[in-house]
């Protein structure tokens, strides 16, 4: 009876009820934009996380000092930093190769190639379009597996195309698995295409974070298309790679002569910036970030909040004479409370549903595409959460109404 | 059979404006008794209406409904006692005014203990009772005072209750109506159940079994 006493009084007061799954709507988005963009930030953080927490720099290699002269026999690799003494471990870099098209010829499909490993490959996946991540797909023999970017060569995945690498002897022609998409603006660690970050990734800024380590990579800007390759792929057959833009080098654990490291290091990187200068900044950059949009949903929240008190204060008196008629009828006073949750957790559902359909439909016209709106499990408890305040703050207001009102003060004297 | 034992209903108790309404009001009405409460305003009727119904509570006596003395229960227990033994019917009608004739008439089955079956059915039953049944798919607030009362006193039997409590029942309503719903009152009582009309009017208290008078808190007439 109760439930159907709320569904009929959703639909008495249909213009208002409207008027709160708006706002709630608005309070919803915001949150899910919101965690979105701090999970979105977190994420590019926290593909680093465990090499930031520890002792390094984050620099570009000094292409003098390190001999970067092509032809291809040469092979500069990250082990190869371990020559400049035993300071340093697991360097993240982006390296480039060399493909050409069969037995030397014209590569049919000029590229930029990204040769990434460990946390690069695992820690961290760019938006996708379709497909799957390198992390996510099993080495084959003889075939090497790549993520690109939109193309204007009709490649899409699935297709299996030959290319010619240079390796450390000579050359090998291998088959290459588009095995995903990349979105165009996918972020990529190394990437160049946008031109805009790179200059402060250089070391020349100490406002380094680590959302900076990566750039957007637009196809059409940069030319053509990103090749990302995994690096333990190209090692199995010893193609060459050269190591550019910047390195994360992390000293080794318990090292004592971070002195020696860093004049080691400045030996062959320039503009090094210590990790802790970088995780300082990344962080702070979040809490601004966090801040700033938890100002807004509290706006809005609050905004909500007064409407929802308001309407349930005017509505409770209104409808208390039909509380009475419950009452009289064999319904429980306090139970008619309960009728006010009912109606919020409509005006709730039907918000859910809004708040899904506005951002499906947000992503289909294309508002989203360099924005990464996530629903996942965070998004979702804290919506919840939000849910759970609201429903509470609604019921405030009746159950005080109700709590100082009697019964038989409802139902008519006529002494 | 409803009994009331030196009843004593106190307003405010141990406050300042503590009013004591009833003084050990004491009374017995049988089943299928038709009786009126009669009084002037402020005597107590009202009171008294409320304790019978199980919407207000006493400090001191007994009250009894069918051997169930209705005293310090839990509200659940009140609210079971109110949906299977009292209907009730108000001078402003106290009906849902946008619910059709028969979800009003509903509103006691739903809220009953045991689930009752066909509902609709036994709702147009009542409202046939009342000559009601042609415009149990109207909205009440479309239908004339007379035709809300009726829709009233369908939903006071619906649950086939062991007493009707009516609070000035035709006050609201012209001397044609008021007659109608006066017979209407005795057709029920002659069908064996208890009515109990709480009215300041003379003419509906002399269609009464038995007249109770109540002045200043105390049965003055029996």
């Amino acid at each position: 009876m109760i439930l159907k006493y709320g569904i009929r009084d959703f639909s008495r007061n249909l213009g208002f009820n409207i008027f709160v799954i708006i706002q709630i709507t608005l309070v919803f988005i915001t949150c899910v934009f919101t965690s979105s963009s701090v999970s979105q930030n977190l994420k590019y953080y926290n593909a680093f996380a465990d090499i930031l927490d520890g002792e390094g720099y984050c620099a570009s290699p000094y292409i003098n000092k390190l001999h970067r002269i092509i032809p291809s026999t040469e092979i500069k690799d990250n082990k190869r930093f371990s020559d400049y003494g035993d300071y340093f471990e697991n360097v993240v870099a982006v390296h480039q190769i060399i493909a050409t098209g069969e037995n030397g010829s014209e590569n049919p499909y000029p590229q930029k190639t990204f040769a990434y490993d460990g946390c690069l490959i695992y820690d961290y996946k760019p938006i996708m379009d379709n497909g799957e991540w390198l992390s996510d797909v099993k080495s084959e023999s003889n075939l090497l597996h790549a993520v690109i970017s939109p193309n204007h060569y009709g490649l899409k995945v699935g297709d299996i195309i030959k290319q010619e690498f240079s390796t450390s002897q000579d050359s090998i022609c291998l088959d290459v698995k588009i095995v995903g998409m990349m979105k165009d603006g996918a972020k990529l660690f190394g990437a160049t295409s946008d031109n805009d970050k790179i200059s402060t990734v250089g070391g020349t800024t100490n406002k380094l974070t680590a959302e900076m380590l990566f750039s957007n990579y637009y196809s059409d800007i940069a030319g053509k298309p990103a090749f990302v390759y995994n690096l333990d792929e190209l090692e199995q057959y010893e193609i060459s790679y050269i190591t550019e833009q910047k390195m994360l080098i992390p000293f080794r654990d318990n090292l004592t002569e971070i002195s020696q490291a860093e004049e080691a290091l400045d030996n062959f990187t320039i503009g090094a910036i210590p990790f802790s200068q970088i995780k300082k900044n990344t962080l702070s950059e979040i809490r601004k970030q966090i801040i700033i949009l938890i100002s807004i949903i509290v706006g809005l929240f609050m905004l909500t909040i007064v409407s929802i008190i308001s309407f349930t204060a005017i509505s409770t008196h209104k409808k208390l004479k039909d509380y009475g008629i419950l009452y009289i009828c064999g319904g429980r006073w306090k139970q008619c409370a309960f009728i006010n949750f009912i109606v919020i957790a409509v005006d709730l559902i039907l918000s859910s549903f809004l708040t899904c359909f506005v951002i499906q439909a947000m992503k289909l016209i294309g508002l989203l595409n360099n924005t990464v709106v996530m629903f996942t499990l965070n998004e979702s408890l804290i919506c919840l959460g939000v849910s759970i305040i609201i429903i509470l703050v609604s019921l405030i207001m009746p159950i005080i109404i109700i709590g100082k009102t009697q019964p038989r003060e409802i139902i008519k004297s006529n002494e | 059979m409803v009994k009331l034992n030196e009843i004593v209903k106190i307003y405010n108790p141990k406050k300042a404006n503590e009013f004591e309404a009833l003084h050990g009001v004491s009374a017995e009405i049988k089943d299928g008794e038709m009786v009126a409460v009669i009084g002037k305003s402020g005597a107590g009727k009202s009171t008294l209406l409320h304790i019978l119904a199980c919407i207000d509570s006493y400090e001191g006596g007994e009250y009894y409904i069918d051997d169930t003395l209705v005293k310090k229960l839990s509200e659940k227990k009140y609210a079971q006692i109110r949906n299977e033994k009292i209907g009730m019917v108000m001078q402003d009608f106290a009906l849902v005014e946008d619910f059709s004739a028969i979800e009003n008439v509903m509103i006691p089955l739903n809220f009953a203990k045991n689930k009752v079956k066909d509902k609709k059915t036994k709702a147009l039953e009542a409202l046939k009772a009342v000559g009601m049944e042609e415009l149990a798919k109207k909205p009440c607030n479309k239908l004339s005072g007379g035709q809300k009362q009726r829709v009233a006193i369908a939903r006071a039997i619906v649950n086939n209750p062991s007493m009707i409590l009516a609070d000035e029942p035709t006050g609201a309503l012209d001397t044609k109506t008021s007659a109608e719903i006066m017979e209407l009152f005795h057709e029920l009582n002659e069908r064996g159940r208890t009515v109990i009309i709480v009215t300041h009017d003379p003419n509906v208290a002399e269609q009464c079994d038995r007249i109770i008078e109540i002045s200043d808190g105390y049965i003055v007439d029996n």
